[in-house]
């Protein structure tokens, strides 16, 4: 071939963008078996035979076979021989237009290696002009051109003038050895060459399969002798594996079990998992969902008020969940450890050049004694605060280790107190209930038993399964606040068993900031089994059974604590 | 001979360093090797399954008269920004899928996009490396506003605002992260460490303003610490470019999604890879990935034009989606996870639901 080697060097350098042509080709490779390869024949068609060629849907079958594509997704063999063809390794023999597989006895035949993308990313204009002349100049039934390809072949002509000759020569000299070979072979190839520049030089308005993103900077040649020479990178990086060795670890199954406990917790929340009433707007055009769901809404929804007991932080994400939570310390008093954890978030996110009066200003609303405000921090903390504040260059995080210090304060005291109090159960209470089913509320009938799940919207094309299933979940609905002191009692034990056992803590920690494996970012002082003793348990996973009808219902629950029975774990324990 | 050996005496030479560095990276792996109980299938096997999981496209938005590149949500969870590949950033309104705004950035491969919290404010850069903000607003065009925020030494690949609109976290193919003041254009941080270019950027969503995760040509992710601009954490396995990363909802992991035709997770607490999600039918790289609120469904937008559904916890696919006729080049859940934007070559944009 004429082109190639030039393009060769290029494509080495950056393999690793262009694996999916080893992967590709691999496969294509496979294929190309004689014995367990796709069956590749002579077929005889209007008393006309075509030499070399397989069928789509034996393609297709093959396919399937070999990724182990299942009945289900059979499309995906379907799309990816459309991709092979896209990407010049199969090619239609009778349809040089269409570049498509389909999976009927419509005829294919492989491309020759010497035409693989990975050998020829951007073969020249010159080559085409050759490709063009040559075709220009033989049968024109056979091999003519279409329109974009006069137009193309026209523009070439002034493009290369000083070069036509040569293109002119080069293309004469290809036909006369052509015109040697057999006439089997000459089809082949006369096609594989067409079907190469249908992808390289493709027809106005289709897509340009070789086309590649944007370049990228470091080969990865470059990069490792980037990263051998530069002592900087190599210094950081040793620094860098000196900590990892000493930072703890959790182990893969605590992990694992962290992130499930996150998921179950969040089902009922995940619009993708469980439908969201009263219906996704998207799908029915309907906006309720959006304006129930808004920051400033009145009343809040009933999923959104349950969040906010899932742990501090996804009260204080919601904005809506801060106000309240404010509104509730104002009336306790104790509104100023919030508003200097605000205050340190906001320092955080403000424009450098208000940084200055913004530290200046917490220190005094906060942190100077005797004032209205003052917050309490322990003195080793407060002396890192002075250190910070003396800093030349004024720093976002200079009340950080004040700030996680209030935090933890308040998840372990006012948080726990809010979500006991009259304010979130009113909220709760009065939370909006997009089913359009009214709530029922059975604070005088403790012995209520059955748990009603709420109703339950069919997804769209869901079978009618939703009745008695074996796992059904019970909603979180469910749960009334009147029906959760039947619950105490049971959950109650389970509190205690939990917060004894170190083995549940990481199911809990998930939204902790404390985490064992993450201790580099967090202050060094708080020790993680202190935290994990600290632990209020927010969820805890509690089995009813519902002997009215004698069949166990497994279901999440979220225990709110109420006032007269709860046992926190940091009073039980010593 | 003999300067051979002076140099091997030498502690802080290349040579002792990287063999430092090798020593301490077989031990590390054996570290991690020990706390590797248990196969991730192995729980994913006891989960049930989630049951009529069936999204459609609801939603197509043209317009764009090159690739789309990027796309980011507003925080009003209807308004999109996305970027192409001829220099145009539109402001869709999704849900009736009108445009909003229009502006013609001076560059092609406008390869990053953001929304600012406030819903006033767009970023947005390419090959000009430098990221630009816009600010919206119906009475001005909003070019006649604009204010270039950072300048890198390459491409601008990713953008991000941290929790307010003063600041930008901007990822480049120069192979730094950097913290830009937005009033001042001035760098707070920058974030050194990577190999090859960073691809991808995306903050904590529990540690906001203290976390990031980057993902790049090294084949590496990198966790980083904002307020000393330390690398904390790193994590290897990917036999390729990372295009993407995402943390898990809850901020304790992370997805990767990398030319190797593969997604990762990895545990921050676990401090390795937990999952990988891959089938043998698929070749093609990965561009984007997402997850759904509850993070327990990854989507991936390939290139191979379509979007794979996984199991997050169980590491199966759910489903394959097919709409786009060119490769899925970006995708992003809505804040509030009723809907799913995916961003292609083929110029459009669509809304599945």
């Amino acid at each position: 071939m004429v082109f190639g080697t030039r393009a060769m060097d290029t494509c080495r350098e950056t393999k690793s963008r262009h694996a999916v042509f080893e992967k590709m080709e691999k496969l294509v490779k496979e294929m190309q078996q004689s014995k367990s390869g796709v069956p590749v024949r002579t077929q005889t068609r209007f008393l006309a035979s075509i030499p070399s060629v397989f069928s789509g849907s034996d393609l297709i079958h093959w396919l399937s076979n070999r990724l182990k594509i299942s009945e289900e997704e059979h499309t995906e063999a379907v799309k990816l021989a459309v991709l092979l063809c896209h990407y010049g390794y199969i090619f239609p023999v009778a349809d040089s237009r269409n570049l498509t597989v389909k999976e009927d006895a419509s005829l294919y035949r492989f491309q020759n290696p010497t035409y693989w993308p990975s050998q020829n990313m951007e073969p020249d204009n010159v080559s085409y002009a050759i490709h063009l002349v040559k075709r220009n100049s033989r049968n024109k039934q056979k091999h003519g051109l279409d329109d974009y390809e006069q137009a193309s072949l026209a523009k070439l002509n002034t493009m290369l003038c000083d070069k036509w000759d040569f293109i002119v020569t080069q293309a004469q000299a290809q036909v006369k050895i052509a015109k040697e070979r057999k006439r089997t072979d000459k089809a082949i190839l006369d096609s594989q060459e067409r079907a190469f520049w249908r992808i390289h030089r493709p027809p106005p308005g289709s897509i340009k399969t070789l086309d590649e993103g944007s370049k990228r900077n470091f080969q990865p040649m470059q990069m490792a002798a980037r990263r051998r020479k530069n002592k900087d990178l190599l210094q950081k990086e040793l620094q860098y594996l000196r900590h990892a060795i000493t930072i703890c670890r959790v182990k893969t199954s605590k992990a694992i079990e962290g992130l499930k406990n996150f998921t179950d917790l969040h089902h009922e929340l995940d619009p993708m998992v469980t439908p969201p009433l009263p219906s996704n707007p998207w799908i029915s055009d309907d906006t309720t969902f959006f304006e129930i769901c808004e920051d400033s809404t009145e009343i809040p929804t009933e999923q959104r008020v349950k969040k906010w007991s899932y742990s501090l932080r996804a009260l204080l994400a919601d904005p809506r969940g801060k106000t309240e939570f404010e509104n509730f310390l104002k009336k306790e008093y104790s509104h100023e450890n919030f508003r200097f954890w605000k205050a340190c978030e906001d320092l955080k996110f403000c424009p450098q050049s208000g940084l200055p009066a913004c530290i200046q200003k917490i220190a005094e609303e906060f942190l100077t004694p005797g004032s209205h405000h003052e917050v309490n921090i322990d003195s080793k903390c407060s002396e890192e605060v002075q250190r910070n504040m003396k800093l030349a260059k004024p720093s976002r995080f200079t009340f950080d280790r004040a700030q996680e210090q209030v935090f933890s304060l308040m998840k372990k005291d006012t948080y726990q107190r809010f979500l006991r109090s009259e304010q979130y159960k009113h909220l709760l209470a009065n939370a909006v209930q997009p089913g359009g089913k009214k709530k029922f509320f059975s604070f005088g009938s403790r012995k209520k038993n059955t748990l009603t799940p709420s109703p339950k919207p069919k997804r769209r094309g869901s079978a009618s399964n939703d009745g008695d299933g074996e796992n059904q979940t019970v909603a979180h609905h469910s749960y009334s606040t009147g029906n959760l002191r039947d619950l105490d009692d049971k959950s109650t034990v389970m509190l205690r068993r939990d917060a004894n056992s170190s083995d549940s803590s990481l199911a809990r920690c998930d939204t902790s900031p404390n985490m064992v494996g993450r201790r580099s970012l967090r202050s060094p002082q708080e020790s993680p089994r202190k935290s994990k003793q600290l632990e209020v348990p927010k969820h805890t996973s509690v089995h009813v059974a519902d002997s009215s009808k004698g069949e166990g219902t497994s279901c999440l629950a979220i225990a709110v604590p109420s006032k007269t029975n709860v046992v926190a774990p940091w009073e039980g324990v010593d | 001979m003999a300067t051979e050996a002076l140099r091997a005496e030498n502690p802080d030479s290349i040579e002792a360093l990287s063999r430092e560095a090798e020593a301490l990276k077989a031990r590390l792996v054996e570290e991690k090797a020990k706390l590797n109980d248990v196969d991730s299938c192995v729980i994913g096997q006891r989960l049930e399954s989630i049951q009529n999981f069936n999204i459609k496209p609801r939603r197509t938005l043209k317009g764009h008269q090159g690739k789309v590149l990027c796309m980011d949500w507003s925080s009003d969870k209807r308004h999109i920004v996305s970027s192409s590949q001829d220099g145009k950033m539109l402001i869709w309104d999704a849900f009736t899928t009108n445009k909003e705004h229009a502006i013609t950035m001076p560059t092609t491969w406008v390869m990053a996009c953001a929304y600012g919290p406030s819903g006033s404010v767009v970023a947005c850069g390419g090959l000009d490396n430098k990221c630009t903000l816009y600010p919206l607003s119906m009475d001005e065009d909003p070019v006649t506003k604009k204010k270039a925020v950072a300048t890198h030494t390459s491409y601008l690949s990713c953008c991000s605002f941290t929790s307010s609109d003063h600041q930008i976290l901007t990822g480049s193919g120069d192979s730094t992260c950097a913290l830009w003041d937005v009033e001042s254009s001035q760098l707070i941080q920058s974030f050194h460490g990577h190999a090859g270019d960073v691809m991808s950027i995306d903050l904590s969503p529990t540690e906001t303003g203290n976390t990031f995760v980057s993902g790049g040509c090294d084949k590496m992710a990198m966790v980083w610490d904002m307020r000393t601009g330390d690398c904390v954490q790193v994590f290897d396995g990917h036999e390729s470019d990372i295009n993407s990363v995402k943390f898990y909802p809850s901020g304790d992991a992370f997805a990767t999604g990398s030319d190797d035709a593969t997604c990762r997770l990895f545990d921050l607490r676990a401090d390795r890879e937990v999952n990988c999600y891959k089938k043998d039918s698929i070749i093609f790289g990965c561009n984007a990935v997402d997850f759904s609120i509850s993070g327990r469904i990854l989507f991936g937008g390939y290139n191979d034009y379509t979007i794979n559904v996984w199991d997050a916890l169980k590491g199966t696919r759910m489903t394959i989606l097919y709409c786009h006729d060119n490769r899925v080049s970006c995708l992003g859940i809505a804040p509030d996870g009723t809907s799913l934007c995916t961003g292609s070559w083929d110029y459009t944009l669509r809304v599945w639901a």
